[in-house]
């Protein structure tokens, strides 16, 4: 539904976010892949620090065997040095058992650990070469020994065994050669081991102090995006919430069946809704920017001081009378001041309601009972007055006279109860209770019935009731007793208005599907100013002045009422002064 | 009925003078009747008219003091009767008396507003008529 707006809205106050929707996202955004990408690095951090350890341990491993063979080799040098003083072939023997075993046993330790980088291991051809050299020493000795076990025994001269010596001792010399180098090798590959250890160990520290810095970043952005979150999130309910607010609060201004409009403080329409442009009978883009004065009345005046109290009082209710494309239109209006924190007003919000038909019908009321009453004093000041003056001053009349005036307050008394049955009958009617007994019903013999019944009533006017033509078995389904009010009250009326000596025709037809009576009289007929009227409660032409007295002036306006709610219409064609016919049409009963 | 006292005339616009001529303009005939009646027995002349425009023909001859008008009549009301009788020089002055059952108090407004003396209340009592009129002619020319 459109809506006219010449300002911002001032029901849609900007959105007061600590940051506008798309930045907040992008922030919220960045935070979480921050987020991820410090949670990733921790991850590999920790998976870093956890390998250094591991190796570091296996080094460690390789460093104690690489120690142990060490000692191995120192032990088994030592009774090889022993062996060249007294030939201990024995202990040398058992001294390179005890190698051997170690040297296994480090070579195991040195396979067992898998680090390409420490296995190239450059000290290893060196403890090969160690190994070959204590394999040939102890050769050597063994062979010195079985020379000197045999030159002890006298098969063989001392020169051979010298020889054998000279060779132990050379083999002796190349093996401390040997020996030094692996020595050297295998204290060099320790250091480096230990250097190796020293950097994992600062690696591993290190890293430890990156993964806590990490873990207490993560934790604080874990906490931030958190709290960010939330807030985003409360923003966009908080927001959501204003928003189906707004929308409700604009779906009463569209929909509401009251007029609903703001104004500046001068009462220039700013918005206004389709119900008050309904109600001004204009489009609701045609209300904008006019002044609610002109539309609106009392006068300038008048309206200027509405706008006065409105500014001082900052509220006034009343009634606005529009004069719209619609016709003229009361509304009965609300308006409220709208202020600043200033106290200064800003614009002015109506509430509005039509109000015409519930005046007017008012109004419709209000002129009834003032009808009703004065229908019934007058009847009422005629009969208490012939009565007042019988019961008062009855000895200063002839019997003539007082009689007189009796039947003066009997015939008032009579028209009175009269107008009572009448007003209460359309009362009746209009509230919608008053039951109609409907039967089958012959129309001619209620007509012929209704024609006796008013006979006496005619000739007191000297009238004559002539049946013209009377179609037979005219069926209808209508209230009988209704009906013969209905019809009484044309043939009376007839009566009535007919100069004395006339005849007053009845005429029954049965037309295509409904039953037609006739009632024509040659009276003065209806005065053409008067026959909008002639239905109407309380209508009844001045210038019949001589029959006023007789009539309520309801008999036509219950007669249509009930004729209309039996499904027929009443209804007159009137020639002055030549002949008037009253006529009413009901629906012919069908089997159906 | 005509004003059996036409050599008065003359001296009826002597405000001191007691009230005896009455003008009744009503279109009911029992009513018109009954009103006649009563002030008849109070000792007053009247003169009874049907429409407003029969006692504007009747009025300048017989100069009444006091009119009693009803407002609801056929052709012309009250108060145009009122308006037109004010118009004659002669009647300028008199006392009119609207009698009515049109008493609403938007309706006593306008009666007051067209200058009528005083207004009687449809239905009343007929034997208290003389007296009523009485007050009113006194209230406004009374011998103080």
């Amino acid at each position: 539904m459109d809506r006219v707006d010449t300002l911002p809205r001032p029901l849609c106050p900007k959105l007061d976010l600590p940051f506008q929707e798309g930045r907040g996202r992008l922030l919220l955004a960045t935070a979480w892949v921050l987020l991820g990408l410090f949670i990733f690095w921790s991850g590999d951090i920790i998976l870093d620090v956890r390998d250094a350890g591991i190796e570091a341990a296996r080094i460690q491993e390789v460093r104690n065997r690489l120690e142990v063979l060490q000692d191995a080799w120192r032990d088994m040098n030592r009774p090889g040095n022993d062996v060249l003083v007294d030939y201990n072939h024995v202990a040398q023997s058992a001294a390179h058992g005890i190698f051997r075993q170690q040297y296994l046993q480090a070579l195991d330790a040195l396979r067992s650990v898998h680090s390409e980088n420490y296995l190239e291991l450059k000290f290893f051809p060196a403890i090969e070469a160690l190994w070959d050299s204590a394999d040939g020493l102890t050769a050597e000795i063994l062979n010195l020994a079985e020379h000197r076990e045999a030159m002890r025994l006298g098969s063989e001269k001392r020169s051979e065994v010298h020889a054998a010596e000279t060779r132990a001792a050379q083999r002796m010399a190349t093996m401390d050669q040997t020996f030094q180098r692996g020595m050297d090798l295998i204290g060099n590959a320790i250091r480096s081991i230990n250097e190796r250890m020293d950097g994992l160990h600062a690696k591993q520290r290190n890293h430890s102090h990156a993964l806590y810095l990490l873990l207490t970043i993560t934790l604080l952005a874990t906490a931030s995006t958190i709290e960010l979150s939330r807030r985003l999130m409360r923003d966009f309910n908080e927001r959501w919430r204003r928003e189906e607010r707004l929308r409700q609060a604009a779906m009463v201004f569209d929909h509401t069946g009251e007029g609903v409009f703001v104004t500046d403080p001068r009462g220039i329409l700013l918005s206004a809704n389709a119900a008050m442009a309904k109600m001004a009978g204009v489009g609701v883009t045609l209300l904008a920017g006019r002044f609610l004065n002109e539309f609106a009345h009392p006068s300038a005046g008048a309206i200027d001081s509405v706008w006065q109290v409105v500014r001082e009082e900052g509220t006034w209710q009343g009634e606005l009378t529009i004069h719209g494309r619609t016709g003229r239109r009361t509304l009965w209006t609300h308006l409220n001041a709208v202020r600043n924190p200033l106290g200064e007003v800003t614009s002015c919000v109506g509430v509005t309601r039509d109000i015409s038909e519930l005046k007017s019908s008012q109004q419709l009321k209000d002129a009834f009972i003032a009808s009703v009453s004065h229908e019934l004093r007058t009847p009422l000041t005629a009969m208490n007055g012939a009565i007042g003056l019988v019961v008062g001053r009855g000895k200063n009349f002839s019997e003539e006279k007082r009689l007189d005036l009796l039947r003066v307050a009997l015939k008032n008394g009579r028209r009175l109860a009269r107008l009572i049955d009448d007003i209460l009958d359309i009362e009746r009617m209009e509230s919608g209770v008053l039951p109609l007994n409907r039967q089958l019903l012959d129309l001619s013999a209620v007509v012929r019935e209704s024609v006796l019944l008013n006979q006496s009533y005619a000739s007191e006017y000297g009238v004559v009731y002539k049946v013209d033509c009377v179609s037979t078995l005219v069926r209808v389904h209508a209230d009988r007793t209704r009906l013969i009010q209905v019809i009484s009250n044309l043939l009376s009326n007839a009566a009535k208005f007919s100069p004395p000596g006339a005849v007053v025709s009845v005429c029954l037809e049965r037309l295509q599907d409904t039953a037609r009576l006739s009632v024509t009289d040659r009276g003065p007929g209806v005065d053409p100013a008067f026959r909008a009227q002639i239905f109407r409660k309380f209508a009844q032409s001045d210038s019949s002045d001589t029959s006023r007295q007789n009539g309520s002036g309801l008999g036509l306006a219950i007669s249509k009422q009930l004729i209309e709610q039996q499904g027929g219409r009443i209804g007159f064609v009137s020639e002055p002064h030549v002949n008037t016919t009253f006529y009413i049409e009901l629906p012919l009963w069908k089997k159906s | 009925m005509r004003d059996p006292h036409p050599q008065r005339q003359a001296k009826c616009e002597d405000p001191k003078l007691p009230l005896k001529k009455i003008m009744v303009v009503e279109d009911h005939p029992d009513i018109r009747e009954i009103v006649t009646i009563a002030l008849g027995l109070g000792g007053y002349s009247v003169q009874a008219c049907a429409s407003g425009p029969e006692a504007l023909e009747t009025a300048p001859d017989m100069v009444p003091q006091l009119i009693l008008l009803d407002v609801r009549m056929p052709e012309m009301d009250g108060l145009q009767t009122l308006q037109k009788l004010r118009m004659e020089e002669s009647l300028g002055q008199v006392l009119v008396v609207f009698m009515t059952a049109k008493v609403q108090a938007s309706d006593l407004d306008d009666y007051r507003k067209m200058g009528a003396a005083d207004v009687i209340m449809k239905p009343f009592d007929p034997m208290r008529l003389p007296v009523i009129v009485e007050s009113i002619w006194e209230r406004h020319h009374g011998r103080s």
